[in-house]
């Protein structure tokens, strides 16, 4: 029996595939050891990575965004896209630098979930304000940015 | 996950939203931020791994949602639209990120970070997170949309731009890695 391709059982173990498919997979698993036991490799790392949650709940941005969109309506069009979260940028890279260690030992100490990234906020805002000039610079010529080449081609497959 | 966008006809679709967000109601925007962001902001903080560079990601994806409104044509789902431009963004200040924390050495990598976390709290999340720290960035993403968001193979093709293929070998090999590297952990 033709065994399924392996993205037919990943398919499979994170239930995308069709009713009619999921029942041929389970039909062939119960003779073939081999893809039964990849079935269950997979559902174990699927399983695994469960264990990393993430409590998002308590965030609402609908305040901030609006705001942003009514500053953004009232500034004229040059000066366009100040946000609240540049008002931080007086914190400089080179304070950041220095910052740094300081808020890696604090987090190897008590290890912050999803805050290991140890970043300071002038490095933070740097990056927020590269990524909204850049906007703006392409702004009128295209109206939006959303290639995604710079990913894919930097990295080939 | 399940998608947000309800089913109920008397509750208006995201389309409409948009539409109506064309016509300049900024409730409309309000209205997608309300039923939009926590899935935004899961794929933002999961890629970026930084909360208060999360929520200023996720601002910036629905500013672009309204600065795009006027341009919009509802081709595609809605979602796919605005989860690509949260990808594309993450991936921006990921790399803009780099290349900051190269210019400053004082700054460690972040990779060295989770990897220490792992070592010395053998918390199950943080080995899950240096595991998938340690994937090339397209396999890595394509998890992100496919594990916890919840994309299916099809909707990850659509919102990263990648062949519906080349998302299958980029998962099949990631979770091929990531069985190694979790192999023993309890879930
Ligand atoms: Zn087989």
């Amino acid at each position: 029996m033709l065994c399924p391709s392996a993205e037919d059982l990943v398919r499979y173990v994170s239930g995308e595939a069709g009713a009619d498919d999921a029942a041929r997979v389970e039909v062939h698993l119960v003779g073939c050891p081999t893809c039964a036991e990849t079935v269950a490799a997979l559902r174990e790392t699927w399983a695994a990575l469960d264990a990393w949650q993430l409590d998002a709940s308590g965030v609402d941005l609908t305040e901030r965004v609006l705001m942003a969109v009514e500053a953004e309506e009232a500034a004229p069009r040059r000066h366009r896209w100040r946000w609240p979260a540049l008002t931080r940028l007086a914190a400089s890279v080179a304070i950041a630098a220095g910052l740094g260690i300081g808020a890696g030992r604090l987090v190897s100490q008590s290890a912050a979930p999803d805050r290991e990234t140890a970043m300071a906020d002038g490095v933070r805002d740097e990056i927020v304000h590269t990524l909204t000039s850049a906007y703006a610079a392409t702004d009128s010529a295209t109206g939006l940015a959303l290639r995604f080449e710079p990913a894919s081609r930097k990295e080939g497959r | 996950m399940p998608d947000s966008e309800p089913n109920n006809p008397h509750v208006p679709n995201d389309a409409s939203l948009m539409a109506r967000l064309r016509d300049g109601d900024h409730a409309a925007l309000g209205e997608l931020v309300r039923r939009h962001q926590r899935r935004v902001l899961d794929i933002a903080v999961r890629t970026l791994r930084d909360h208060t560079l999360a929520e200023d990601i996720a601002q910036e994806a629905f500013l672009r949602v309204w600065r795009s409104a006027a341009d919009y044509v509802p081709s595609a789902r809605f979602t796919t639209w605005l989860y690509r431009i949260v990808v594309n963004l993450c991936l921006d200040a990921r790399r803009k990120r780099r290349a900051l924390l190269a210019e400053t050495p004082d700054q460690p990598d972040p990779q060295q970070y989770t990897a220490e976390a792992a070592m010395h709290h053998a918390d199950r999340a943080a080995v899950i997170r240096t595991a998938l720290d340690g994937l090339p960035e397209r396999q890595r993403v394509a998890v992100l949309l496919h594990k916890y968001s919840g994309l299916s193979m099809r909707e990850i093709a659509g919102t990263t731009g990648w062949t519906e293929s080349a998302v299958e070998s980029l998962l099949v090999r990631a979770y091929a890695t990531l069985r190694q590297k979790l192999e023993g952990l309890d879930s």
